[in-house]
C-alpha cells in the first residue's frame, strides 16, 4: 500500500481507491487529480451529500465543474446498495458520463458485491472511491492513502 | 416503494442553495455574515462546558418563533438539564413555549430511537430540530473497551446517516450540540471525525483569556474560519 499524498495513477483500468476521512479525500482529489480524473464529464456519488455551501464554493474554484458535474445524492445505507446493483451507474456511464466518484460510506455491509459491481464499471469510465478504511483487495485497485493513520 | 435517484446538476444545487429559506439567528454579527442557518443541512456546535451552547440553540429558537407563527421545535436536550427560566428569558415571550416540543433522553440509544420515530413520520410539523447534547459525558466515551468503543461509534455514524436523512427529506436545519474540551480548540486543527462529514457547518463557542469575551467562530473546512466577537459582559 502507498503511505504519500502521492502516486500517478496511470492506469484507470482498475478502480482508484482513496483511503482517509472524507475531507482528505476531498483535499487530495481537488489539490491533486481533479483535471486528471475528471475527464470530462463527472458523476459524483455522495452519501454523505456535500454541503451546498461546499458546493457553491467548488464551483467558484472549478468553473469547469459548474457544467460537468452532476451529483446523485444517497441518504440511506440501503438505497447505495440499490444504487450500485441497479443497472442505472452503467447505463449512465455509457451516455455521457466518463468519470465516476464514489463516497463510499462506512458500515456497509455487502462490501464483496459492491466492489465487484465498482470494478465492472471501470470497462465503462474512470471510477474514484472515497473510502474510510481499506475494506477493498489492494491488488484490484489504484490505491491511495490520504490520510495514514 | 422506491424512490428514483435524481441527477442534479450544480447549477441546480446553486439555485436550491440561494433559494432556501435560512433561519435567521438572531444575533446579527451572525447573521449577517453567514445569511443564517440553512434547512436541509445539520450544523454542528461545539465548545467547553458551561460557554452558551445550549444559550445559542435557545437564541435560534426563539428568532425563528417569533418570526414565524406556525413554526414549531423539537428540542432534545440530553438529561433534561437546560433551566427553564433561562431559555424564558431568551424567549422574551412566554407563550412561544408552547410552540417547543421537549424531549428528554438520558442515553444515546433514547436519541437514536427519536430519529427514527421522526423518520417514520413523528412529529411531522417540525421547522427545527436540535440536539443538545447526543449524549452524556465524553469521559464516558474515552472509557469505553475497544468492542464497546466500536458499536458505540457505528450507533453514532448511523444516528449522523438518520439526521442527514431527515434534514434532506424534511428540508429542515438539524443543530447538534456537542462537547468540545478547551484543550482541542484549535478551530483550524480540530478534526471530529462522527460529526465533520455530515455538518454543513461548523461552529466553535470559547471563551477568551477568563473574561467573558465569547467567540463565535464558523468553521468550514472549504469556507475557512472567522472568528465572530458576540459580547463582552
Amino acid at each position: 500500500m502507498q503511505k504519500s499524498s502521492y502516486i500517478r495513477s496511470e492506469n484507470f483500468n482498475k478502480p482508484n481507491v482513496l483511503i482517509g476521512e472524507y475531507n482528505k479525500c476531498l483535499d487530495y482529489l481537488f489539490d491533486n487529480k481533479l483535471s486528471e480524473w475528471i475527464i470530462p464529464k463527472l458523476l459524483w456519488i455522495d452519501f454523505y451529500v456535500l454541503p451546498l455551501t461546499i458546493l457553491y464554493n467548488f464551483s467558484l474554484q472549478h468553473q469547469v465543474l459548474e457544467k460537468d458535474c452532476y451529483f446523485l445524492k444517497i441518504v440511506s445505507i440501503a438505497d447505495f446498495d440499490r444504487l450500485l446493483q441497479s443497472t442505472l451507474l452503467p447505463k449512465l456511464l455509457t451516455t455521457g458520463f466518463s468519470s465516476l466518484i464514489v463516497n463510499y460510506p462506512p458500515y456497509c455491509s455487502r462490501n464483496g458485491e459492491n466492489w465487484m459491481n465498482l470494478k465492472k464499471l471501470t470497462k465503462l469510465g474512470v471510477v474514484s472511491v472515497f473510502v474510510t478504511k481499506d475494506l477493498f483487495p489492494l491488488e484490484e485497485s489504484n490505491t491511495i492513502v490520504v490520510d495514514p493513520e | 416503494m422506491n424512490e428514483p435517484f435524481l441527477l442534479k446538476n450544480f447549477q441546480y444545487l446553486k439555485k436550491e442553495l440561494e433559494n432556501s429559506d435560512k433561519i435567521q439567528t438572531g444575533i446579527h454579527l451572525i447573521d449577517n455574515f453567514i445569511g443564517g442557518i440553512f434547512p436541509g443541512q445539520v450544523h454542528a456546535i461545539l465548545g467547553d462546558s458551561g460557554v452558551g451552547k445550549s444559550w445559542f440553540c435557545q437564541k435560534l429558537i426563539s428568532s425563528l418563533l417569533r418570526s414565524n407563527n406556525n413554526a414549531t421545535t423539537l428540542y432534545s436536550n440530553f438529561s433534561g438539564n437546560i433551566r427553564l427560566n433561562n431559555f424564558k428569558k431568551v424567549l422574551i415571550d412566554d407563550r412561544l413555549l408552547d410552540q417547543v416540543k421537549f424531549f428528554d433522553p438520558t442515553s444515546l440509544l433514547e436519541n437514536i430511537i427519536l430519529c427514527k420515530k421522526v423518520i417514520d413520520g413523528d412529529n411531522p410539523d417540525i421547522s427545527l430540530l436540535i440536539f443538545d447534547m447526543l449524549f452524556g459525558s465524553p469521559f464516558q466515551f474515552s472509557e469505553l473497551l475497544r468492542d464497546s468503543r466500536k458499536k458505540w461509534e457505528r450507533n453514532i455514524f448511523h444516528l449522523m446517516v438518520d439526521l442527514r436523512k431527515i434534514a434532506h427529506l424534511r428540508n429542515i436545519p438539524i443543530i447538534v450540540v456537542n462537547y468540545l474540551s478547551s484543550d482541542s480548540l484549535n478551530v483550524g486543527s480540530h478534526n471530529d471525525r462522527y460529526l465533520d462529514p455530515f455538518c454543513a457547518t461548523k461552529s466553535i463557542l470559547q471563551k477568551v483569556n477568563h473574561e467573558y469575551l465569547l467567540n463565535f467562530y464558523i468553521h468550514n473546512r472549504y469556507l475557512g474560519s472567522t472568528p465572530i466577537h458576540l459580547f463582552k459582559e
